[in-house]
């Protein structure tokens, strides 16, 4: 199962390289055949296409494992990355880049900017959510930061100096990962890593969390310690994911929904399978988006949200069905 | 030789007295029947006697040592805790189910040793949940899903087995069966704390009643003490029809004082 998905994966990283304009001569550059300018295809396939596939990789990855944890934990298949407050609170942060000008006279403000939005947001959540063990603390801590977050971001779009201001920070927000260069994946990728460990590291205690939380706790489930890794895990990894592409919904919503069968229901064993699962379906809507939009670039985020939305009705329904 | 001792214990929920001053002992061999109306603290002090809810004042203690000096992990190994009321949140196999009793006695990232699988069929055997293995436990009724539960429960060959109220929900034979389950497990070792509302199933398979009343312990010892007509009528407010029968004996509340 994990190999499949894995393998699935793969396939998609590689065509995710070649895929999109100039993909012919890319192929012909790896197959020894006769290319007219190989310097220009190596500064494509090494500065734009294998950071692009990286950061889908690792983006989706994040979206898929942070879902799985979350639902996991609020037991709840309906909860989705963006519910700790982490990955608006991100957005706020790159927005504030964008309207005050820092990014463009240096490009790393904003992805740096939206981690430490996601650091604050996250403070701001553990803060308000103190130190109990409920699940509804957390759910609305986590939708107090949202919706204050999204509150600034409205005010910043509202006194944007010009139209294009605005433009740019409602582009932004839309979610992409073209024109990403290394440097976003190593600013991102030390948060996403320390994340991802501390939610792998999950999968006992949300297995045990299946029969309740007292009998979770009998069964030696330190129910504090748990959600405090769950909440820094998922703040950390999603909020740096968050800060490098924009808002991507869906992925961390529908992955786990669609392989939670396939793993027996086991929300422990999800949580691999669904990182290998949001990476590659991030990867397939990253390749479609340059399939589907030879003119101006579709947005990554707007495609997922196109597909996902239906595709998540769909879902809901034939679950009913199946119970009934 | 396993002891279970708390001494003094007293909790407050949401400002109102829920124990008070209650000391219970349960040792190797012994299946306690907690007993009492609703409200009285019964599953308060099972929930104490598990470590999973902190007493305000009071002292438990694990084979002389006290609980908040061994490790979660030891703990979790030594003592099952069943709560109330069947749940399960996600429809995983029976099998998974009855698996997640082994998760203290196993390391982080290692799989399910074949001792593991063996106890896990072992408690499936008594529970007589055999023929669910592969099934969702979503699709099982619910006196099915609490069987499910009890030998999850079971799996971990715990020391000491706190059950809340295991046998709601469940049919006469399989509520005869899993009382059964109980006094074998605490002939094989184990010391068990039950909390019961059928009289007759306390009288005929505990080897100890305690009786709680609005937060004291009112009596404990054996059921003529502890069921007396005074105990009834004060603690129940009821009164009730006990007499000897083949197979042992019945206490059948007939009417309300």
């Amino acid at each position: 199962m994990l190999a499949l998905l894995a393998l699935l994966s793969g396939c998609l990283f590689v065509a995710s390289l070649f895929v999109g304009r100039s993909a012919a001569p890319l192929l012909d550059l790896f197959m020894g055949g006769d290319v007219h300018d190989p310097h220009t295809l190596w500064l494509i396939f090494n500065e734009i296409r294998l950071p692009r596939a990286l950061l889908a990789t690792v983006v989706g990855a994040t979206l898929g494992l942070a879902g799985a944890a979350l639902q996991g934990y609020l037991r709840n298949p309906l909860a989705e990355p963006g519910l700790v407050g982490a990955s608006s609170a991100a957005a706020f942060g790159a927005v504030l880049m964008l309207y005050t000008g820092a990014s463009a006279w240096f490009p790393m403000a904003l992805p740096l900017g939206g981690i430490a939005g996601a650091i604050v947001g996250l403070a701001l959540v553990t803060l308000l959510a103190g130190g109990g063990s409920g699940a509804l603390t957390l759910i609305l801590a986590g939708v107090a930061v949202n919706t204050f977050a999204a509150a600034l971001t409205s005010l910043a779009l509202n006194l944007a100096t010009s139209p294009y201001a605005a433009l740019e920070i409602v582009f932004w927000l839309l979610g992409s990962l073209a024109d990403r260069s290394f440097e976003h994946l190593r600013v991102a990728l030390p948060f996403m890593v320390v994340g991802w460990l501390l939610l792998l590291r999950l999968g006992r205690a949300l297995d045990a969390l299946t029969i309740g939380e007292e009998a979770a706790s009998s069964l030696g489930v330190h129910l504090p310690r748990l959600r405090l890794s769950l909440l820094l895990g998922v703040g950390l990894s999603v909020g740096a994911a968050v800060a490098v592409s924009g808002a991507i919904g869906f992925i961390g919503l529908v992955v786990p929904h669609l392989l939670r069968p396939l793993v027996g229901h086991r929300p422990g064993a999800l949580l691999p399978a669904s990182a290998l699962g949001g990476a590659a379906l991030t990867l397939a809507a990253d390749i479609g988006v340059r399939l589907l939009s030879p003119g101006p670039e579709l947005k990554l985020g707007v495609l997922t949200a196109l597909i996902g939305s239906p595709f998540f009705l769909y879902l809901l329904v034939s679950m009913r069905k199946t119970t009934q | 030789m396993s002891t279970l001792a708390a001494t003094a214990i007293g909790v407050s929920l949401g400002g109102r007295r829920v124990l008070d001053r209650v000391d219970l002992a349960v040792a190797s061999g012994e299946v306690i029947g907690l007993l009492g109306p609703n409200g009285a603290g019964k599953s308060t002090l099972l929930r104490v006697l598990a470590s999973v809810l902190k007493s305000h004042s009071g002292e438990l203690r694990l084979d002389g040592q006290p609980v908040h000096r061994i490790p979660r992990m030891e703990l979790a190994k030594r003592i099952a805790y069943l709560p109330q009321g069947a749940e399960c949140h996600w429809p995983m196999a029976v099998e998974q189910v009855v698996a997640l009793g082994r998760l203290a006695h196993r390391q982080s990232w290692k799989p399910m040793s074949q001792h593991d699988w063996d106890c896990v069929a072992a408690a499936m055997a008594t529970t007589d949940v055999e023929q669910f293995r592969g099934r969702s436990i979503g699709a099982l009724s619910m006196g099915e899903r609490a069987r499910v539960l009890v030998a999850r429960a079971v799996a971990g060959e715990p020391r000491i087995l706190l059950a809340d109220e295991p046998v709601a929900g469940l049919d006469p034979a399989h509520q005869l069966e899993v009382m059964a389950m109980l006094e074998r497990m605490a002939a094989e070792g184990a010391a068990v704390v039950v909390v019961l509302h059928d009289l007759t199933l306390a009288v005929r398979h505990c080897s100890r009643l305690a009786l709680l009343g609005a937060g004291r312990l009112v009596a404990s010892g054996d059921a003529d003490t502890v069921l007396s007509t005074e105990h009834l009528r004060d603690c129940f407010g009821i009164r009730a029809l006990s007499g000897e029968s083949a197979d042992g004996r019945f206490v059948i509340p007939v009417a309300r004082i």
